[in-house]
């Protein structure tokens, strides 16, 4: 209902067209497709992840 | 403690002579983002060791068996072998997934031959591509994960600068204990992220 009352607004006969330029743009779209999460180290004992904070920054 | 849907067992021989082996198969494992478990994680508490192997090997879905010296007279990773199997098949039904190493499949079916029907991986020197091939089949394809020529090469930059920080640091990398290998190679993946189509 919202988008033909947009379309009456915008004096247009296609409320289609009329919702989709109405619609917010998703100006994220393109990038989320692409943008890959990295994979995530497991869950290690404590004492090894405290040794690991100390290691990093000799390598 | 080790999250227990990610870990896997390891079950190879933990000499000097297969050093760099185990060092690759822990390393492809921690950058494939599972966790390593083995039976040299045992201390000597209360509990016996049996029973800690057990407790591992029912914890981990997943499972490494590098049959190499089934032949020798150490029957250790041919039992830790049959505990996984049992149990992959046992009553429990507990979905475990096995990937067993060989250096020959002639000598494999030799020495093993209660598993014949299961094909082994051979491979020859190289500790990481089978393990991280074999890996592969568990990664979520919404995530990004290392490819077996990636952590090779990330394996070999690895070892490479090992001595040198095992030195400043004070560890025997010939040598180390559970926790010193796992915090070497966790401290490398954190500060060398992983980059897609970078090895």
């Amino acid at each position: 209902m919202a988008a033909k009352r947009a379309a009456k607004k915008a004096g247009r006969k296609s409320v289609r067209k009329a919702a989709k330029r109405a619609a917010p743009k998703r100006a994220t779209k393109h990038v989320r497709s692409r943008a890959r999460p990295e994979r995530e180290l497991g869950d290690l004992p404590s004492d090894v992840m405290e040794l690991s904070a100390k290691l990093r920054s000799l390598w | 403690m080790a999250g227990r849907g990610k870990s896997i067992f390891i079950n190879c021989p933990y000499d000097r002579a297969y050093g760099k082996r185990f060092w690759g198969r822990t390393f492809a494992v921690l950058d494939a983002g599972f966790v390593p478990r083995a039976a040299i994680e045992i201390d000597n508490g209360a509990q016996s060791r049996f029973d800690k192997i057990i407790k591992i090997v029912r914890e981990c879905p997943l499972s490494i068996h590098d049959l190499c010296r089934a032949d020798t007279p150490r029957f250790n990773m041919p039992f830790e072998v049959g505990l996984a199997v049992a149990m992959a098949n046992g009553a429990a039904r507990t979905r475990k997934r096995l990937l067993i190493l060989a250096t020959s499949k002639k000598k494999f079916e030799a020495t093993c031959s209660d598993l014949k029907g299961i094909d082994p991986s051979i491979y020859r020197g190289d500790p990481v591509r089978a393990t991280t091939t074999w890996l592969q089949q568990f990664f979520d394809p919404r995530r990004t994960f290392p490819s077996p020529l990636q952590t090779k090469s990330r394996f070999d930059s690895f070892w490479a600068g090992l001595p040198r920080v095992a030195r400043a640091w004070g560890f025997d990398h010939r040598n180390p204990t559970w926790v010193e290998r796992q915090g070497a190679i966790h401290s490398f993946l954190e500060s060398h992220p992983l980059r897609r189509g970078r090895p």
